[in-house]
């Protein structure tokens, strides 16, 4: 699920991260109030969850396999805040260091993969269940109900990412019913995977489980919820006002891009293209737009081709010089 | 399974690569890590369409690859490595985007070109995340995340989940590797051991990390995370960022490669 950069819009990119660390921040300060021995046990879990993502299981009846997400084991191990900061950092490793998921779509990652499994499937639904008596049925079906939905709704919003962002042609509809169907498979592997974890420990060590558990009933989940169903109804506003007024303040487009499926359906579309019109200075590639303009560009352009090789030439003198730079200055030193 | 613990390692040695000592690796930490964000932040907001236009940004990478001495195979393995999956994401746009465009002569569907705008601007973006890593490293990228005023609490276990990745992906590799010596014609592992196979890792996990609390007690934690070097800014702080981003505006203002056809135009 992780998304990349590539295919996340600056604004896009811009308000999610926004949410996230709204969200870190409302984390750090949970933490902080617990037990402040709980941090090794948060930092030594994500790299527990990162190692046990490695781990393929095979999945009985369909030859296939699959592997733990950890969202929701870590909101049951951990709480809710716990796990959401440790689901940050893994990110933000993965990130950093394998390149999964991009820089510019960490909030956007956060939001899809550690938000809605640590502050909705776990207190609504895994909490719910097994509030009142845990037993491993409860805990069974607390578990794959709350990782299915958790993903579910994570899958949904990267639909929605991508859509806001503009960059793919992928149709909506098509793209929601992909992602839903496929995340509704993964989140039931997901969910029988963390049941099975879970009801382990709680038969062997059963106060890891339970430790928790009492930690966070305390806890006022309710303020916590309402407080997030309020920033998430900011945050639908915050974008729609970015997507219908300002539809891509950072383009400064110097490319001319007209013609008929440019345009698309929407106004946001229309408006770019104005936009983008507007400021153009230089013939781009040359659109053919049913014949009216597409003598004149096959004549003129000769778009960007030779310029293109004389860049990358550039950039490769530009590397020697370097280097035969950098050899010289070394040079005496040795 | 093998491949992934390999890549785990391979990780440790971009991180190491940081160590050596040239100009780059100087450069304050903060300085690179706001650098990088601009760059990928900047060839997001391209439009769609663009490709020529993205070229100069190459340039960035290159320079940095031959001044810091960055094993190129490596980088490249692991961005290669990455390609699939947005080739797949991108590979449907020539399907939907049936707009014909016009490039010398010769005529595409506009698909194509926000499938290659796509996979261009993806690899230039991963290779400069690697890059900030290989010339920074994880202790100076927590530095610089502290100098943003991100709080102790989440440094720290940043740093605390990168240690003990290394150590947690080499216990589930030898766990795996005792499974399937035992049940050697089975590629993944059956559902009647999930719970106490993972159960068992994170029980010994959770352990360990008793372990570490206390022992980073008895070595005097107090919840501060102190950084070690506290080098002040020098000219070079300011300097190499500052020509990188009177580059890349130039790059984002004019289309360099267009400019250089007009040029070339002109002078045929």
């Amino acid at each position: 699920m992780h998304m990349g950069d590539v295919l996340i819009s600056p604004q896009v990119g811009g308000v999610m991260l926004a949410a996230a660390v709204g969200t870190a921040a409302f984390s750090i300060k949970k933490v902080r109030e617990m037990d402040e021995k709980k941090l090794p046990l948060m930092g030594v879990m994500a790299a527990f969850v990162f190692a046990a993502q490695m781990i393929n299981f095979t999945i009985p009846g369909t030859g296939s396999s699959g592997h733990l997400g950890g969202g929701l084991l870590l909101a049951v191990l951990l709480g809710p805040s716990g796990g959401f900061l440790s689901m940050a950092a893994i990110l933000l490793i993965q990130a950093l260091f394998f390149a999964d998921g991009g820089y510019l779509a960490y909030g956007c990652n956060l939001i899809n993969m550690g938000f809605y499994a640590c502050f909705i499937a776990y207190p609504l639904i895994y909490k719910l269940i097994t509030k009142n008596k845990l037993s491993r049925t409860r805990i069974v079906i607390g578990s794959i109900v709350a990782s299915a939905v958790g993903l579910q709704l994570g899958a949904f919003s990267v639909v929605l990412q991508t859509q806001l962002s503009g960059k793919t042609e992928l149709p909506f509809s098509q793209f929601v019913w992909i992602m839903l169907g496929i995340h509704l498979a993964i989140g039931l592997v997901e969910g029988i995977v963390t049941a099975a974890v879970v009801s382990f420990v709680w038969k062997v060590r059963p106060e890891i489980i339970a430790e928790d558990a009492g930690n966070v009933s305390k806890k006022g989940n309710g303020t916590v919820i309402a407080v997030f169903v309020a920033a998430a109804l900011a945050l639908g506003g915050i974008v729609s006002l970015f997507a219908s007024a300002n539809p891509d303040g950072l383009e400064w487009s110097i490319g001319k891009v007209t013609g008929q499926e440019l345009t698309g359906n929407s106004g946001i579309h229309a408006a770019l293209e104005k936009a983008q019109e507007k400021i153009a200075l230089l013939p781009d590639y040359g659109f053919k737009s049913d014949g009216e303009n597409g003598g004149e560009a096959a004549g003129t352009v000769v778009s960007g081709i030779a310029g293109s090789a004389v860049t990358l030439g550039v950039i490769v003198l530009i590397g020697f010089a370097v280097r035969v730079f950098k050899r010289q200055k070394t040079r005496p030193g040795n | 399974m093998a491949d992934i613990i390999s890549s785990v390692m391979e990780v440790k040695h971009i991180d190491e690569l940081s160590k050596q000592k040239n100009l780059i690796n100087a450069v304050h930490p903060l300085a690179k890590l706001l650098l990088t964000l601009v760059y990928i932040f900047v060839l997001a907001s391209f439009d769609r369409y663009e490709v020529a236009g993205l070229l100069p940004f190459i340039l960035y990478p290159v320079v940095v690859i031959i001044i810091c001495d960055i094993p190129v195979k490596n980088i490249f393995k692991r961005v290669v490595l990455l390609e699939p999956f947005i080739i797949i994401t991108g590979i449907l746009n020539p399907v939907f985007d049936k707009s014909i465009v016009e490039i010398g002569g010769v005529e595409i569907s506009g698909g194509w070109l926000t499938f290659f705008s796509l996979l261009l601007r993806s690899t230039l973006m991963i290779t400069a995340g690697f890059l900030l890593v290989a010339t920074t490293g994880i202790e100076n990228i927590a530095r610089a995340l502290t100098l943003l005023r991100i709080p102790t609490v989440f440094v720290l276990l940043f740093l605390l989940t990168y240690r003990y990745i290394f150590v947690l992906t080499d216990e589930a590799g030898r766990l795996l590797k005792a499974y399937h010596m035992r049940a050697p014609k089975q590629s993944g592992v059956r559902i009647k051991v999930w719970g106490s196979m993972v159960g068992q890792l994170l029980i010994r996990t959770y352990n360990r990390a008793q372990t570490i609390y206390q022992s980073m007690i008895l070595k005097g934690y107090t919840g501060r995370y102190n950084s070690g070097e506290g080098s002040g800014v020098n000219t070079l702080d300011i300097i190499y960022p500052a020509l990188w981003l009177l580059f890349m505006a130039a790059a984002r203002r004019f289309n360099i490669p267009l400019l250089l056809s007009g040029l070339l135009n002109q002078l045929v």
